[in-house]
């Protein structure tokens, strides 16, 4: 191959015919290069010029980014209608198709919406790390920022230019889609229904797109290369959430009676903007009915407006940085001293605790935390050196800055001891009674099925024989919520608990009771301790005046205490609305053994005169049923529900659960006795008993 | 005129520059020389708008530079490795730049430019030599029409035919376009030959800065031989005498102060011989940077 520079072979004559042509040159332009510097041939640098400039240079983004949409919008809008068309049977009643035909578009609308969201949150990502790339590379930096146009206005151009990049081809193939679906099921009248969802679609993207684009844009503006803008994009993204996890997780596993936090992961998720980005974004694209869980609860609104004014000061914080940024950070780690400490202090805080915590998960509950506590300081020190070396790209940047090294891995400690030893006093926290402006309980005897108030079981209305599975509801475990004065949350606060403490290889977690006024714990007996059902649990919820609430799950054991909860009024009728008519129509009542064989399987006839017969039994005997069902012997009654799943897509089958039925509880007993012709005794196991 | 005014420029505890005062004629080919890590490149990026400096002025034709469109529309940067886009050709920079100075630049003068270096303007640089390179980014800054062109270690890399070229170019648009170029180089015998005003910079600051002619007046080399070695001691005592130099009788010292002053002390000593010979730019620059400590003469002696 010839050196391109090995073109000159005689230099001499070469000159000169340069020289000449050179000379020629300058001869015929000679007019124009003395008007040049004073006589504008052209309107000055526009906005759109600087555009079109800048799109020539990465028009590979709209390529990716058109590829991307065409796919997940035309295409796979033409693939689903394909799936969907032989659900369309020509022998249903029209209403019937009509309904499908709504159905499958509302399902496709659902997908197209998902799909929208994840093209505008790795889009952002992508296009504003490619946009502002002359932030990595010092030669580009210079070209830029020699050239004359304002920052701020380069700025501008690249962050527009990004954003086109994303919605012309999210409008361009999302039009198309709406096209297909048109051409396909337009005239079963799902048009505006299909428009109302594009609309939704879009603003939900734009929404998640925004909050990401933004950060995005922040981290480019505060990093010299790809990796500390990635690492700084992780960090500012998810560190505040990842905090948020780590105090409810550990709150959860070292504190007693931790139940949850007052503020869900929804409501907190705006300290993100990626995460509550695309969680707004999803919730808006899914519809206007849905939307409207943003403004659920004013905690809720206050963090989507949170949102909205982070992803704006992300933007202008960007701007500002770039506007401001010196050209020499081009290549550098981060920028801003302060800024890069408080992000060493975090990761290395959020290393050594997570990792403590899951040392400790794995291992399990030891009651020693020796290695905890070392595992978490070697892990907060080494997220410390390696974050320095990731901001100062040495390696040698590893114990650059030892006094803050020590203070991070000191914070960690501090943290982790405020955790497992109760530093802050946790659990025997107990608010002033004039501060409670109102307290409600909910109680949990211990028992799954028992506890069950058949809330997830919904008669499907006009549909007779049906019922529906509200899965969200079904997990709801516990009982019914009742109002209690605050003098019966000071006594709830005040009563002695009892928790499971250090680990006992033969036994397990050894139970102790404290009381949280005096601070004194006792290990309770081996033979009381095992029999840890003897205890109901009790999800307290107090509002203070301060505007806090103070959430509190506690294991009680005092009977009289608890049945004074039992007594407050309201509580029956939210506990035990169990009927036979909220379940539906059950196929059969099977009367089962310890384990769980038939004995006896009810006629239909007699499972309505069984659940009626149950039902009276267990609602006028409330009060047997509720405190003194502890220690009492019951029989396992097996019912099974036919039901029509209504959940995305239709199904039948049958859902069993089980009643229990007491030993006091006469009059159902007799009758089991009676259908089954067996004394409950005989195949109920008097040395294996059931405790409530 | 390019008035640069007390500039301090610091990069993290670094001092690139501290306290830089001088002005840049203009009309005239402006060398900015200096000893490595002088500053050199520091001033010409703060010059052309890249850097701000942490402290000082930096006026262009009574303008401050920074942030100022109108000011940097006078002004084209070469840097020693010019930035071109991956996979990009020639012409697509040139329309680049001419988005950029949309007042001046000229595509036909780029063209022409381009047809005389033999460059093809439609080969995608990244297959370019690093002098074709070099040759672009001059030809670019050439047709931006830009009053003012800066450039950072131009020269290295070009061929002698295509540097020739290129001082020949600078020359024809100074004297027709009033352009000003500013050549920031290490290669002091290629800015003897174009520079007319030269700013001498060292370890952050100015030496000295000013006509090339007149910085040659003010300072001989002269060769002499003495008598008798009182002789030399009376004109060291009774001139500056900045270096000196044995050769056997033969003494070549480096002596600051008018040539008649110079001629009437040595001649005044009745030498067997003495010669007044003219400096070159480099030995100036040898001179004035050895009076300030920056001599490696010793290095051979380790």
């Amino acid at each position: 191959m010839t050196s391109p520079e090995s073109q000159n072979s005689n230099p001499v004559t070469e000159a000169e015919k340069m020289n000449s042509e050179i000379k020629n040159t300058q001869n015929t332009e000679k007019k124009e290069v003395v008007k040049t510097p004073e006589t504008p041939k052209n309107t000055g640098i526009t906005f759109t010029s600087l555009l079109l400039e800048d799109f020539r240079h990465r028009r590979w983004m709209l390529v990716l980014s058109s590829i991307v949409q065409f796919f997940c919008g035309p295409f796979f809008t033409l693939f689903v209608l394909s799936r969907y068309e032989p659900r369309y049977n020509p022998e249903l009643s029209y209403l019937e198709l009509v309904r499908q035909i709504r159905d499958s578009a509302e399902t496709l609308c659902g997908y197209l919406a998902v799909l929208a969201l994840v093209v505008a949150a790795v889009g952002a990502v992508i296009v504003g790390f490619g946009g502002f790339r002359h932030l990595f590379n010092k030669r580009m930096t210079d070209m830029i920022n020699s050239v004359p146009v304002k920052r701020g206005k380069m700025f501008a151009v690249i962050y527009t230019n990004g954003l086109l990049m994303w919605i012309v081809p999210f409008l361009f193939f999302g039009a198309i889609s709406f096209i297909e679906i048109a051409v396909k099921l337009g005239k079963y009248g799902v048009m505006s229904m299909v428009f109302g969802h594009f609309l939704m679609t879009l603003a939900g993207a734009a929404f998640a797109f925004f909050c990401i684009y933004n950060l995005v844009v922040l981290c480019t503006a505060i990093s010299g290369t790809i990796f500390n803008a990635i690492v700084n994009f992780v960090c500012l993204g998810f560190e505040a959430s990842a905090f948020y996890l780590i105090v409810y997780y550990m709150s959860e596993a070292y504190f007693q009676n931790f139940w949850r936090s007052a503020v869900d992961y929804l409501d907190i998720s705006c300290i993100s903007a990626p995460i509550s980005g695309c969680a707004f974004g999803f919730l808006i694209a899914a519809g206007s009915e849905t939307a409207t869980e943003i403004f659920a609860t004013p905690l809720r609104t206050v963090c989507f407006i949170l949102t909205v004014v982070i992803c704006i000061a992300n933007i202008l914080i960007g701007y500002r940085v770039y506007v401001t940024r010196k050209s020499e950070e081009a290549e550098n780690g981060t920028s801003g001293k302060v800024y890069k400490f408080v992000l060493r202090f975090a990761s290395s805080i959020l290393a050594g605790l997570y990792t403590a915590f899951m040392v400790n998960q794995i291992v399990g509950y030891s009651g020693n935390y020796g290695w905890c506590i070392f595992i978490a300081a070697c892990f907060s020190a080494l997220a410390f050196g390696v974050m320095d070396i990731i901001q100062k790209k040495s390696f040698r940047a590893f114990f650059a800055h030892r006094g803050q090294m020590i203070l991070s891995i000191a914070a960690t400690l501090i943290i982790l001891a405020v955790f497992i030893f109760d530093v802050i006093n946790f659990d025997n926290h107990i608010v002033p009674e004039n501060n409670i402006a109102s307290a409600t309980v909910r109680m949990r005897i211990n028992n799954y099925y028992w506890s069950d108030n058949g809330d997830g079981f919904i008669p499907v209305e006009g549909m007779p024989g049906c019922i529906t599975w509200d899965e969200a509801s079904y997990n709801d475990i516990y009982s019914g919520e009742v109002e209690i004065s605050a003098e019966l949350a000071g006594k709830i606060m005040r009563a002695e608990k009892i928790y499971f403490g250090e680990f006992d290889p033969e036994y397990g977690s050894r139970a102790y009771s404290y009381d949280p006024v005096t601070g004194r714990e006792n290990p309770l007996p081996l033979d009381e301790w095992s029999m840890y059902y003897d205890y109901a649990q009790v999800y307290f919820n107090v509002d203070r005046n301060t505007g806090l609430d103070f959430l509190r799950s506690y294991r009680i054991a005092d009977k009289d205490l608890l049945e004074e909860i039992s007594k407050t009024e309201g509580y029956k009728e939210s506990n035990y609305r169990l009927n036979c008519g909220l379940l539906g129509y059950p196929e059969s009542v099977k009367i089962t053994d310890d384990y769980g064989n038939a004995i006896y399987t009810l006629t239909y006839d007699e499972v309505q005169k069984f659940m009626s017969v149950y039902f009276d039994e267990f609602n006028k005997n409330f009060d047997t049923y509720g405190i003194n069902y502890m220690n009492q012997r019951y029989y396992a009654v097996q019912i099974q529900c036919s039901y029509e799943m209504i959940y995305n897509s239709y199904s039948s089958g049958s859902h069993y659960f089980y009643i229990l039925v007491g030993e006091k509880d006469t009059a159902t007993v007799r009758m089991i006795e009676r259908l089954t012709g067996m004394p409950v005794d005989s195949f109920m196991d008097q040395d294996d008993l059931y405790y409530g | 005129m390019i008035e640069i005014k007390n500039v301090s420029k610091k990069y993290e505890d670094i001092n690139a520059l501290s306290g830089v005062s001088f002005d840049m004629p203009e009309g005239q080919v402006f060398g900015l020389v200096g000893t490595n890590g002088a500053g050199k490149s520091t001033l010409l990026r703060c010059i052309c708008g890249v850097c701000k400096p942490d402290e000082g002025d930096i006026l262009v034709d009574g303008e401050p530079v920074y942030e100022n469109p109108e000011a940097k529309k006078k002004m084209f940067f070469i840097s020693d490795d010019q930035y071109y886009y991956p996979g990009s050709n020639s012409e697509e920079m040139a329309k680049f730049y001419r988005t950029m100075y949309p007042e001046t630049f000229s595509m036909e003068r780029f063209s022409d430019l381009m047809e005389s270096l033999s460059l093809d303007k439609k080969r995608r640089i990244q297959t370019f030599s690093k002098g074709m390179k070099k040759q672009l980014a001059i030809m670019l800054g050439i047709a931006s029409g830009c009053k003012y062109i800066l450039c950072d270690e131009t020269f290295d890399g070009l061929d002698p035919v295509v540097r020739q070229a290129v001082k020949r170019l600078f020359i024809h648009d100074m004297e027709e376009a009033g352009i000003t170029p500013v050549i920031a180089s290490h290669n002091l015998r290629e800015l003897e030959d174009i520079c007319e005003y030269v700013g001498l910079l060292h370890k952050g600051g100015v030496i000295l800065s000013k006509d090339l002619e007149d910085m040659k007046l003010g300072i001989y080399k002269v060769q002499v031989v003495f008598k008798e070695s009182a002789s030399l001691e009376t004109v060291r005592n009774n001139l500056k005498v900045i270096s000196e130099e044995h050769r056997g009788s033969l003494v070549t010292l480096t002596i600051r102060g008018g040539r008649t002053e110079v001629e009437t002390v040595i001649s005044s000593q009745v030498p067997v011989f003495y010669e007044v010979l003219p400096l070159t730019l480099e030995e100036i620059f040898i001179s004035e940077t050895e009076v300030l400590g920056y001599d490696f003469t010793g290095i051979t002696k380790q």
